[in-house]
């Protein structure tokens, strides 16, 4: 069973417990205006064109390896690169976001960092909605667990309740978002019904899963009044029952790859 | 001969100035000879006839003493005199000062069948009695007093008190750089002080909080002097203060005293003296707490040293047991048998990148295949390594009946160290250039062999012209993953091979004193010599700095200690291997309980020493701009640390340049 992934990132240090390594996998159910891991959204392997990595002048490709730098500037054109265009520009300018691991060649990866996960550390699965390809990481995680590995993950929670509780027996430690919790604002800016949210979260807690809860601040969006009360009372509802709440600043880390994709 | 070693052995009349001056060398050549020509005004030479030790009596009773009546320890240097002598001074290394601390200065005396030590002896009665008079001459307070009870009984008997053992370090310290040793190491002062430091405290004689007055003084004291004391560099000074360590028995060192002298350096916030902490998976993670703190605060201190790796490779090169696990350093990160050694460990930089173009030079023809041409350049490293060992055996050390007195085989047999009286006397050598050698090599076996994209001698063709006119190779040959620094089991195999055939070419030969020549990869020349280079086949063009080190700008910590843990470092090479890296204050300081778990486990993970800088670009960036508004910033340069202000633009371009990769890797 193969885990589209598009990145691995080593030497994490607030993706849970301890030092963690965070596989980021491909694919949400969700398109939060202020996503900062834009490339995840999709479920499908996309090309990207990086400009500030392309050498070309004036449009005109320079390399000589390639045709598109003049071209490039739609998500549909993206597409049309093949294997080979992106092979070949060596400024890596063209890229493409996803690969396809299977579960040995995933769990190597993964291990490489294995002797920094004691006390408490291990795996964090983000994205993306990571929760989306659960099915296909069970065996990556039992082999983890083979190897004594903490297993996190960072999920929205909107996902069936039927994942949720398949996931009990597999992860130790769930990071949620916290994002809106008013049921009209809900639907108007995630396109999600709020009570899937509330579910979720009450399954993880009466199976006495460890919880943080996490509030992504962003303007316009989840800094409003009625919010943030929603939110102190949701969190209080739940205090002793939950790890820890921090509230995340807005930040544009996304916007140079939400550009790549055209 | 090398012109440098000619000028060193020949000219010795007016060598002297080297030592006080190359610091001023980066400044470019116009600002030198303005920084230098004081020196040479002010600076009375001292010299007659007879022997070193004569002129040591002579300088004696020559220097001026300067009484400060605001500290208990007492410390005089007087900059504007120093002897001349035949031959290279020895330096880069640490007096055993546990002899005079633990015994005192008479016995030494008495066992030592060298006939100059009683010279020695007569121009440090000379001197102790001149402080001691100007002491008693000037106006009394709790100070003088304390200087006065500090230096009692200095010569003739042990140490009795806390106190009296710093005082002891610093009188035989400040004796060394009055006669123009350089770089200077303190030992482990935790180790040898530690038992007046515990007798003093059950007896009521001291508080913790006085016992950290006292060793910051002790650091203010040292630090003074700073410009005078420096070598290659501002900063460049060598007073390495050695911390911890893995006892015989398994056991692992450290008190009380070990976290003072954290703390003071901490504290103090100053370049130097700085700090080595000898680590081990049997310390106390508490210890690596306290050592977290203080990287904190930027001064570059500590640098750590891994006993669990460095000792049993210590003891495969031939150190007795007992003495490796006494080990200090020399200046930086050389592992240094104090007392014992003569071991000059910092006497020539090989270039792996330019053995490397030497060997691409002689291609007439394209090699049949990789392994051909892989294993054509091993055996060639192996040449050239063994050809080292004639260029170090140039240098003459000049006599030194100090050092001599201070070191156990010279004091049993009479012999000066100078002339191969130690224990052990052996050579080091540092290298620079492996990253790019490495990189380059696995680029080769890609793109010329696996993928025959380009013929080698096309590919050395653009590599000899700087790529002037194939920009496009050089950008693929920057894009290619890099291999050093990273997990990657053929850089590691790769690097692992060129240091065996380095190790081969040099194994068999004896310097002149029959000792080993020791190597290591780390090195102060990485700019230095960089900025003299041909372009590299990984992205560098010709003239630009090496890597520092073992480090890679785009791999995260735990690749990069992983990479360094999985080299074998073969029997020789063992002259200082370190990590280099940069974390950003907000790293270190948000997560430091995850910054302690991580040197945890990298120390148990296996590497041989690490230091890094922690500071952000934009700090860097900005002191650039604004040098006034940072006049104390300190930054890790090779293996001291320096005021940022204080470097050349070359060394702060590449430190900016190095925090802004690591941030990119690492945040």
């Amino acid at each position: 069973m193969s885990v589209l992934i598009t990145n691995i990132q080593r030497f994490c240090l607030h993706d849970g417990p301890g030092i963690r390594t965070t596989v980021f996998l491909k694919g949400c159910n969700l398109n939060c205006p202020w996503c900062c891991n834009p490339e995840n959204i999709s479920s499908y392997i996309q090309n990207y064109y990086d400009k500030e990595k392309c050498i070309a002048e004036n449009g005109v490709c320079i390399c000589g390896e390639c045709s598109f730098a003049d071209r490039i500037n739609s998500a549909e054109k993206l597409a049309m690169l093949s294997e080979d265009d992106i092979k070949r520009c060596f400024p890596k300018a063209l890229g493409s976001y996803g690969k396809f691991y299977e579960t040995q060649e995933l769990v190597t990866e993964l291990l490489k960092d294995k002797d920094y996960f004691r006390n408490g550390g291990g795996v964090t699965f983000s994205g993306g909605e990571p929760l989306l390809q659960f099915d296909n990481l069970i065996p990556v995680i039992d082999e983890l667990h083979n190897n004594n590995i903490n297993i996190c993950v960072e999920t929205a929670l909107f996902v069936d309740d039927s994942i949720i509780k398949k996931s009990l027996e597999y992860i130790d430690y769930y990071i949620v978002d916290l994002k809106v919790l008013d049921r009209c604002e809900c639907k108007k800016i995630l396109d999600v019904d709020i009570d899937k949210y509330i579910s979720n979260i009450e399954l993880l807690i009466n199976n006495n899963k460890r919880i943080s809860l996490r509030h992504p601040v962003i303007s316009g969006y989840t800094d409003s009044d009625s919010n943030k009360i929603s939110i102190k009372e949701f969190v209080n509802k739940y205090k002793g029952r939950i790890i820890d709440y921090t509230e995340l600043d807005e930040h544009h880390l996304g916007d140079r790859k939400r550009k790549s994709l055209g | 001969m090398g012109i440098k070693n000619n000028i060193k052995n020949k000219y010795w009349h007016i060598n002297w100035i080297i030592p006080l001056s190359s610091k001023y060398l980066v400044y470019g050549k116009r600002e030198y000879i303005k920084r230098t020509m004081p020196i040479i005004k002010k600076t009375k030479i001292i010299h007659g006839k007879g022997t070193v030790a004569d002129d040591y009596i002579r300088l004696a009773k020559a220097v001026d003493i300067i009484i400060n009546n605001k500290r208990n320890l007492f410390y005089n240097l007087d900059v504007n005199k120093t002897i001349i002598t035949k031959g290279v001074i020895i330096g880069n290394f640490t007096l055993d000062y546990s002899k005079i601390i633990q015994k005192d200065f008479y016995s030494l005396v008495e066992e030592s069948k060298d006939n100059e030590a009683f010279k020695i002896k007569e121009a440090i009665e000379c001197l102790y009695d001149r402080i001691i008079e100007k002491l008693n001459s000037v106006e009394n307070n709790s100070c003088i007093n304390n200087q006065l009870s500090n230096l009692q009984g200095m010569l003739n008997r042990k140490a009795e008190h806390f106190a009296e053992g710093l005082q002891r370090v610093l009188f035989f310290n400040s004796l060394l750089w009055q006669t123009r040793h350089r770089l200077n190491g303190l030992g482990r002062l935790d180790y040898i002080l530690n038992e007046l430091y515990v007798e003093d405290k059950k007896a009521g004689f001291i508080t913790r909080e006085k016992a950290l007055e006292f060793i910051i003084e002790f650091l203010m004291i040292l630090h003074d002097d700073y410009e005078y004391k420096s070598a290659a560099m501002l900063g460049d000074i060598g007073q390495i203060i050695v911390l911890g360590g893995l006892n015989p028995d398994g056991s692992y060192f450290e008190s009380e005293l070990t976290s003072l002298f954290i703390e003071a350096v901490k504290k103090v916030n100053f370049p130097d003296p700085k700090i080595l902490l000898r680590v081990s998976s049997k310390m106390s993670e508490n210890l690596l707490r306290e050592a977290t703190e203080t990287l904190k605060i930027g001064c570059g201190s500590p640098l750590f040293s891994n006993d669990d790796v460095i000792i049993p490779l210590l003891i495969n090169k031939g150190f007795d047991e007992e003495d490796a696990y006494e080990y200090v350093v020399s200046a930086c990160w050389e592992p240094f048998i104090c007392g014992k050694s003569l071991d000059q460990n910092n006497m020539f930089t090989f270039d792996f990148w330019s053995s490397f173009c030497e060997y691409m030079s002689a291609f007439d023809k394209e090699p049949d295949d990789w392994k051909t041409f892989y294993e054509g350049y091993l055996r060639l490293l192996e040449k050239q390594a063994s050809r080292i060992k004639s260029r170090l055996d140039d240098v003459i050390w000049a006599k030194d009946p100090l050092v001599s007195l201070f070191t156990e085989d010279c004091r049993k047999t009479g012999k000066d160290i100078s002339e191969g009286g130690s224990k052990y006397n052996n050579y080091g050598i540092t290298t620079v250039g492996m990253a790019s050698l490495c990189n380059s090599l696995v680029n080769i076996k890609k793109i010329v062999f696996d993928e025959k994209i380009i013929s080698l001698l096309e590919l050395e063709n653009d590599r000899k012209n700087n790529f002037k006119d194939n920009d496009k190779l050089f950008i693929k040959l920057k894009n290619m993953p890099k291999a050093f620094g990273h997990d990657d089991e053929e850089a590691v195999s790769i690097v692992t091979e060129i240091l065996k055939a380095f190790n081969k070419g040099i194994e068999s030969k004896k310097n002149r004193l029959g000792g080993d020549i020791k190597f290591g990869l780390s090195a102060p020349d990485y700019l230095k010599i960089g900025v003299k280079s041909e372009a590299d086949l990984c992205g560098r063009h010709s003239n630009e700095p090496y890597s520092t080190h073992i480090s890679a700008n785009d791999a995260v910590y735990t690749e990069l200690v992983n990479f360094a843990s999985d080299i074998s470092y073969p029997r020789n090479g063992i002259n200082g291997n370190v990590i280099d890296f940069f974390v950003t204050p907000d790293l270190i300081n948000n997560n430091s309980e995850k910054f302690v778990l991580f040197l945890k486990h990298a120390i148990n993970k296996g590497f041989y020493q690490m230091q890094m800088n922690v500071v952000s670009s934009k700090t860097l960036i900005d002191a650039k701009n604004n040098p006034d508004k940072y006049p104390g910033l300190i930054v890790r340069v090779w293996g001291f640390s320096a005021y940022f202000n204080d470097l050349s633009d070359d060394y702060k371009n590449l430190l900016i340049n190095r925090a802004i990769e690591n941030e990119r890797v690492n945040n």
